[in-house]
């Protein structure tokens, strides 16, 4: 079937099977290699991209449910301002993660603080625990979650002055 | 602003993972695996297969149908019997992966069934396939005299390595070398050996680039060379690249997993409490295919008896053959599941003996002789340090009397409705690389070249996946020949250009190729500004003469470096989920020379994770030899309720000493601390782990 949705802010249009996964979708057809696949059973998040604005697992999504949707990977999440929040916050925490899950947990913190500005406790370890990667101490991610937070805050206040 | 940008920059790089790759006129391959756990292999009835695919199968080796490592071995493709469920039987080579899993799913294998054997007991006498004993004094007889004796039962299950991308590699040929195999390993000489003793081709005609095989916990020291064997085969007979990457299922189904340990402890205790006898069994499931015995064994062995000083001593290793999947290396080699039994029994000892724990360790620490891991004679034990440190930190000594107190006032915990708190503790150590004899069988080298240009390049075969070792590394060659360190270069792993430095595990890459490189910076130091530029220095590691170790007898030192640890735990158990958040983790490490704390820190911090995982959540069970695609479901690394607060400290971290491993000691220590904090806080005695819910809810139904 033809599918057109945009991606990364550029409408697309592409020919392939409705059952077809968005992770091979990008993967193959479109080469962003950010999403990776993992468990192939929404279980490990290393698949994250943002479907409409939510946060989402790609090895779950089949090629009819993008339809006419706005798809955004790590490449376009990277070209927005709002990252180097993500890069100040994860550097201060001390947050390296490694090649195979950064793009998720970068994606993971991207929607959390745009949905939350302000994350509690409850949701950082929420958060935390959304990407099953044995790379990262997962207090070192929520750190690098809370400090970009605090980045983006106080970016848009001195916005608003 | 440079190093913020660290994040973009590995974001922006090509990730290098074998699933990325791609060439012109590229195959997939896939594994027909065996569906039975012990056979004879009557047939295999194919479907019709198109043109372009192909099913390769044991007489397609052009060679040497074997994967050896120190001298044990296993075929790469099943020939007339298969040993386990999932064994790889033929490789199915073809241009589309879907295809291929198509009609792998249609291949018809009958077998005809042998009797299969999956937990080791006493009438497997013939599967055993090493044993090792230690023994000094009269174990008997003390034990007849003792004033109390206390006996324990433990086990510890099958790790999943959970690394970052499923085992895969690439072959293709090359012009002017024969092959190229790119692979995500710990060990690209193994590589190497295996694949060009399968072609029969000299190994300088196979090159080896290993990719970034992240996270590993030793997943990815041997198992990748069976899977580069298998795509370089395809790649041999078709004459065309082959790309073979396992999915994540089927990489958990049938890979290897850490040995699981079966461990008994009699002990006898004199009138003070203080140990008088130590009686330890310990059976080793080693899966199908035994590899690193050996080293496995004897590590059991060691740290069996762990810090602790006893007269009368029996430890008996054995390692047995079974038919599951091969079962063998996860970090430390052995010494977690020996660590788990000996550390949780001694919770068990200060509970009969009436001795806080703290008080009871540091008495029965040994304080001179080199029985257990190999301190020095008359050194003061570096454990009672660490001992001293997380205790106080973490407040134990009072934590430790109040849950205490609260345990014997509260009812049943089935019948609670508050949440309960334990807490426990546990030293460790971590003797770094091989046993002694072990260290010098690869030869390995490290070349450090000094350019016109000033700056510096290490050539190693060493695989650091983390940052934390490449910093060591350039930090060794600033401060020996003060080249910056952005100035050091490290070399990409590719068999051509660098030197064998043998397999990146047991922390290595910190001590002995961090030493060899600090060897060739000395030497290129003598030479400099007296020999003209570039400089290039080869240096071997070599065992220190001062480091004697008797492999038969098990005295001396059978470590180049010893490193030490002990941990605190804290839990706050549900009782109506029985789950146990952890509240705090305190951890005190003994690691020589810490260069960067920083990333010293990192390191412990991801060990305390993979502990966790392994003491709470990650339960591998067989069911028939096999593991289902519910397990895989199940599976699942530690997920948390609360982030536990972590309290990390190194201590007596001086100039002057060397560099020791430190990866290793959480999983070590972190498990029995973990399972006495759960015990405190149930009440019921915990023998074996991982602890999931499940088996905490089945031992409250038995009492």
């Amino acid at each position: 079937m033809r599918i057109s949705f945009v991606l990364n802010g550029d409408p697309v249009s592409i020919d392939a099977r409705a059952e077809t996964l968005l992770v091979d979708i990008l993967r193959k057809e479109f080469g962003l290699t950010g999403a990776r696949p993992g468990c192939l059973q929404g279980e490990c998040g290393i698949c994250s991209i943002l479907l409409g604005g939510e946060l989402s697992l790609a090895c779950m999504i089949p090629a009819f449910r993008v339809q006419d949707c706005e798809v955004t990977t790590i490449e376009g999440v990277m070209q927005s301002r709002e990252f180097r929040d993500i890069e100040y916050g994860f550097h201060r925490a001390g947050m390296e993660p490694c090649r195979f899950c950064a793009a998720a947990k970068v994606l993971v913190t991207h929607a959390l603080i745009r949905s939350t500005p302000t994350p509690g406790t409850e949701a950082l370890t929420s958060a935390a625990s959304a990407i099953h990667c044995r790379c990262t101490s997962y207090s070192r991610f929520t750190e690098g979650i809370r400090f970009a937070a605090e980045a983006r805050r106080k970016r848009y206040n001195v916005r608003q002055r | 602003m440079a190093e913020i940008s660290a994040l973009r920059k590995l974001l922006q790089e090509p990730a290098g993972f074998i699933s990325d790759m791609y060439a012109p006129n590229m195959l997939y391959a896939q594994t027909l695996r065996s569906s039975t756990a012990h056979a004879r292999v009557t047939g295999i009835a194919l479907p019709e297969l198109p043109s372009d695919v192909t099913l390769l199968t044991a007489t397609d080796v052009p060679r040497i149908n074997r994967l050896s490592v120190y001298g044990e071995s296993m075929p790469l493709l099943a020939g007339k019997e298969v040993h386990y469920v999932g064994e790889p039987i033929g490789v199915l080579v073809g241009p589309h992966s879907e295809q291929l899993r198509w009609i792998l799913s249609r291949i018809d294998v009958s077998y005809q069934e042998l009797p299969a054997y999956f937990i080791p007991d006493d009438a497997m006498s013939d599967r055993v396939v090493y044993e090792r004993t230690r023994e000094w004094g009269n174990v008997e007889a003390a034990l007849n005299e003792a004033y109390q004796v206390v006996e324990g039962r433990y086990h510890t299950g099958a790790q999943e390595h959970l690394y970052s991308e499923p085992q895969g590699a690439f072959a293709l040929r090359e012009e002017d070398t024969g092959f190229l195999v790119f692979s995500s390993t710990q060990w690209p000489y193994h590589v190497q050996q295996t694949v060009s003793e399968a072609l029969g081709i000299p190994r300088a005609s196979c090159r080896v680039r290993a990719t970034d095989p992240g996270v590993h916990l030793d997943g990815k020291l041997w198992y990748p060379s069976l899977i580069a064997a298998h795509a370089a085969i395809a790649c041999s007979v078709t004459g065309r690249p082959v790309k073979m990457v396992l999915s994540r299922e089927e990489d958990f189904l049938f890979t290897s997993k850490r040995a699981p340990a079966f461990v008994e402890h009699t002990t006898g205790l004199d009138r003070t409490g203080n140990l008088s006898a130590l009686n330890i069994r310990i059976v080793l499931n080693m899966g199908a295919y035994p590899l690193f015995t050996q080293e496995i064994a004897d590590r059991v062995a060691l740290a069996a008896v762990g810090e602790y000083q006893c007269q009368n001593v029996r430890v008996d290793v054995r390692a047995v053959t079974s038919n599951l999947p091969p079962l063998n290396v996860c970090s430390g080699f052995g010494a977690a599941q020996a660590f788990f039994a000996l550390e949780t029994h001694v919770s068990r000892i200060t509970e009969v003996a009436q001795v806080a724990p703290v008080t009871w360790k540091k008495s029965n620490l040994k304080a001179s002789g080199n029985r257990g891991t190999g301190a020095k004679s008359g050194e003061v034990p570096e454990s009672s340090a660490v001992l001293d440190a997380v205790s106080t930190e973490s407040d134990f000594a009072r934590k430790y009397a109040a849950y205490e107190l609260q345990k014997k006032r509260r009812e049943r915990f089935s019948e609670m409705l508050e949440p309960t708190r334990g807490i426990g503790i546990a030293c460790c150590s971590q003797g770094s690389g091989f046993l002694q004899r072990g260290e010098a069988r690869d030869n390995p080298a490290v070349v450090v070249r000094l350019d016109k240009d000033g700056s510096a390049e290490i050539l190693t075969s060493a695989v650091a996946y983390s940052d934390s070792v490449r910093s060591l590394w350039k930090k060794n060659v600033n401060d020996i020949l003060g080249i910056e360190e952005d100035r050091v270069t490290i070399s990409e792993i590719d068999t051509s250009r660098v030197p064998d430095s043998g397999p990146s595990t047991l922390s290595r890459n910190v001590t002995v190729v961090n030493r060899m490189i600090e060897s060739c910076c000395k030497t290129i130091k003598t030479r400099r500004f007296r020999t003209a530029l570039p400089i290039e220095v080869k240096r071997t590691a070599r065992i220190p003469r001062d480091k004697k170790w008797n492999s038969q007898t098990m005295e001396g030192e059978p470590f180049q470096s010893v490193s030490h640890a002990a941990a605190v735990v804290e839990v706050e158990v549900n009782p109506v989920t029985v789950s146990p958040a952890v509240r705090g983790i305190w951890l005190a490490v003994e690691a020589g020379r810490i260069m960067n704390p920083t990333e010293a820190r990192k390191t412990a911090e991801m060990g305390i994770y993979h502990a966790l995982g392994w003491s709470s959540t990650e339960g591998v069970t067989f069911t028939a030899g096999a593991l289902s695609r519910s397990d895989y479901q199940r599976y699942q690394p530690q997920l948390f309720t609360r982030i536990p607060t972590l309290w990390i400290e190194f201590v007596k971290n001086a100039e002057k000493l060397s560099a020791k491993g430190l990866g290793d000691l959480p999983l070590s220590c972190i498990p029995a601390a973990y399972a006495a904090a759960v015990t405190q806080a149930t009440g019921e005695y915990l023998d074996q782990i991982p602890a999931t819910p499940r088996l905490l809810r089945a031992y409250m139904e038995e009492t």
